[in-house]
């Protein structure tokens, strides 16, 4: 059951894709080779600690890199537009948000025993990828 | 009053109206009933005191060696020694219970499509007619279970969705000392003989077997007698009642009540582990004040009527999955414990919680409610980092303990050894056997957990690495090894409506024997995850009521 909605709201999530505002002109750029707002979003929304780094190794290792690195951007902050540039308050809440429908929907994923929601696992899949922030 | 059996002369035969073999929480608490009655009561037990010869005679058979260390690739064989997990004197068990009280739930009385042979031949409304009476007998306050415990408290409650999670609460018994609390009592009561160094090594029944005849009893120093009786109850606790029912075969050579080899199947124990830890996002306090023990003392609690005699009642609250989760989930009871040694925090996280705890301080609202904000704080807990993120939970973090039922099982069962105790009777060998279901109940909790905690901002659930699914296929086989049994023992002469089903009728009497009834958690066709002695008291007091009547006549 928590399988099966896990896999119909990846659907939803992909099938809304390029319907999404993000894709506006105004959008965070989020993926491709410029992607220093996603960067920016990410300092301000992790520290970098070896529990998050632990953490997000492994999260990794559940998620295709071209899933990570396209696909969840997309997903979790595609809504979000450059202007005004959305505070580390906004972020935290905008995450937080997101956070309680996947717990609402039963949307978690276990990194390491932790069970997490699937937002905050992937951001931590993110932050592995770009361990450089 | 108060008699001896090394005292009287051997082959002494004492004649009563009432039989009450065991004098534990059961016994006691039906001999109690008849104080000042005109039924004559005798009342069985071991020894006035502990002593060690006699506690001897609980030893079980033999278990191969048990490895105590918790390492998933070791394996450990748990289960305690029949010999550790009772006692066998005035008061028995309750000379060391914990006195934890909790009704059972209505729908552990149930019966479930996903639970075998679950569903009790009476219903929870009668139950709940009587505990207010089992309560008294405990000491703890007015039967209250409910949310209105929270009153006063100065907290409000977590708005869990009660189709997921809902509140369990406990109150405690002193705990009552039963032989202490209640012997000047029984002794006094010109109508009551306890009967001490009385060990019952059979229960004879009459050549048709259609009833007892009389018992007989030994003393460790070799001195014998009988006692007859119209009626006798059985209340040596829930592997000794089969014990004795199954080695009392010199007239049913299956035992009493075996005809279907039903005596000592189906034993139950509660099962106790930790199912994770939990990470704290919000200030820890409201938790603490919530599910730590509390003292209700403010005069207009619930619990704060207990009676004149009664200091302040304490109550706990515990978190269920709710009816509807176990059964979307298919399994069983478990109530779920936040432990932890909270006043032991370590630097980084005490930081945490002060920063989030200070109302003047402007950042406090932006510390959130996830792991990641609790992550980028604890910066300054290196080690303790290291450990959480490797899965071995540090001391800090509250521990997420858990109470799960066992589930029946017609293979877990108690039998006859070939070995033999100091009196010559065969002792007990616990079979213990656990079910894929015990597994499922124990792990729809974190899951559950984790949802509801993260839901309301509480924090983050760990999952304990024996649930893992990929550490679990060690244990399929033998689930049992990594457990602690709660040493609630039960299920061995079961309830039923149907001969074919159970050893005792709804009123507790052995099916086929007119005048054998058996007290105590033996009779629980289901255990929930209810610690057993309120509920074990309760029908103790249900089947005085019917004896009154019986005997009366
Ligand atoms: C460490 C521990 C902690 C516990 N904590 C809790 C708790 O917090 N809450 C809870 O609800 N329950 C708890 N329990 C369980 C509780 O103690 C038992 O449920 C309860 O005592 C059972 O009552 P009983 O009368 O059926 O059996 P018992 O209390 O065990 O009494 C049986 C009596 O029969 C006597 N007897 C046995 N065989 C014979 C014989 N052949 N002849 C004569 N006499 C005999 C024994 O000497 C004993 O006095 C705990 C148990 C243990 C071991």
């Amino acid at each position: 059951m928590n399988k099966r909605r896990k896999f119909l709201s990846y659907l939803t999530s992909i099938a809304l894709l390029p319907f999404l505002p993000a894709r506006a002109s105004a959008a965070l750029r989020l993926s491709g080779a410029d992607n220093t707002s996603l960067i920016r979003i990410l300092q301000n929304l992790v520290p970098d600690n070896p529990a998050t780094r632990a953490l997000g190794t492994t999260a990794l290792r559940q998620y295709k890199s071209n899933f990570v690195s396209e696909t969840i951007p997309v997903r979790l902050f595609g809504s979000l537009t450059e202007t005004p540039l959305p505070t580390a308050h906004q972020l935290r809440a905008h995450l937080q948000s997101l956070c309680h429908a996947d717990f609402d929907a039963g949307d978690t994923v276990a990194l390491d025993g932790w069970v997490l929601a699937r937002s905050e696992a992937e951001v931590l899949a993110l932050v592995a990828l770009h361990r450089k922030i | 009053m108060f008699a001896d059996l090394r005292e009287l002369p051997d082959g002494h035969v004492a004649n009563c109206d009432l039989c009450i073999i065991g004098g534990g929480a059961a016994g006691i608490s039906m001999v109690r009933e008849f104080i000042g009655t005109t039924t004559k009561v005798c009342l069985i037990e071991s020894a006035r005191e502990y002593e060690d010869a006699t506690q001897q005679l609980y030893a079980g058979a033999a278990q191969p060696a048990r490895k105590r260390a918790r390492s998933i690739k070791e394996g450990v064989h748990y289960g305690v020694p029949a010999i550790h997990s009772r006692l066998r004197h005035f008061g028995g068990s309750t000379n060391h219970w914990g006195g934890y009280c909790v009704p059972l739930d209505p729908e552990d009385l149930e019966k479930h499509d996903w639970i075998p042979d679950s569903g009790w031949p009476i219903g929870w409304r009668e139950l709940s007619k009587i505990y207010p009476r089992a309560q008294a007998v405990c000491e703890i306050g007015p039967y209250v279970y409910d949310d209105s415990l929270w009153q006063r408290t100065k907290t409000e409650p977590y708005a869990f969705d009660p189709q997921n999670l809902v509140n369990r609460f406990y109150q405690f018994s002193p705990p009552t000392r039963f032989g202490d609390r209640y012997g000047k009592a029984l002794k006094a009561a010109p109508n009551v003989t306890v009967l001490f160094n009385a060990n019952v090594t059979n229960i004879g029944l009459a050549s048709n077997t259609a009833s007892v005849d009389h018992i007989k009893v030994s003393s460790l120093g070799g001195k014998t007698g009988r006692v007859a009786a119209r009626h006798y109850v059985l209340a040596s606790g829930g592997i000794e009642n089969a014990r004795l029912l199954l080695a009392s075969n010199d007239i049913a050579q299956r035992g009493i009540g075996n005809e279907r080899d039903l005596v000592g199947r189906y034993f139950m124990d509660h099962l106790y582990d930790s199912v994770g830890s939990l990470l704290v996002s919000e200030n820890p306090k409201r938790l603490i004040a919530q599910y730590a023990e509390i003292v209700p003392d403010q005069a207009g609690h619930p619990l704060a009527e207990a009676g004149p005699d009664a200091d302040s009642v304490m109550f706990q609250a515990a978190l269920s999955p709710s009816a509807a989760a176990k059964k979307r989930n298919r399994a069983g009871a478990v109530a779920l414990f936040i432990r932890g040694d909270w006043s032991r925090v370590d630097e980084g996280v005490r930081a945490v919680y002060e920063a989030v705890e200070r109302e003047d301080n402007p950042a406090a609202e932006n510390y959130g409610s996830y792991l990641l904000d609790i992550l980028r704080n604890l910066d300054t807990a290196g080690p303790a980092v290291k450990n959480l993120v490797q899965g071995k939970s540090p001391p800090h973090l509250p521990v997420l303990f858990a109470i799960a039922e066992q589930v029946p099982n017609r293979g877990s069962r108690i039998a006859l050894a070939d070995q033999k105790d100091a009196l010559g009777m065969p002792r007990a060998r616990i079979d213990w056997q656990l079910s894929e279901l015990d597994r499922r109940t124990f792990a729809q909790m974190p899951d559950l957990l984790a949802g509801e905690f993260g839901r309301q901002g509480i924090g983050r659930v760990h999952k304990a690495p024996w649930l893992d699914e990929d550490a679990l296929y060690l244990y399929r086989g033998d689930f049992s090894r990594i457990l602690e049994p709660g040493r609630h023992h039960s299920g061995t002469t079961r309830m039923a409506r149907d001969p074919a089903q159970g050893v005792v009728d709804a009123d507790c009497q052995i099916f086929g024997v007119s005048n054998l009834s058996v007290a105590g958690s033996s009779v629980f066709p289901t255990i929930g995850s209810a610690n057993p002695t309120l509920t074990i008291i309760a029908l103790a007091l249900r089947l005085a009521d019917h004896l009154k009547g019986r005997l009366t006549r």
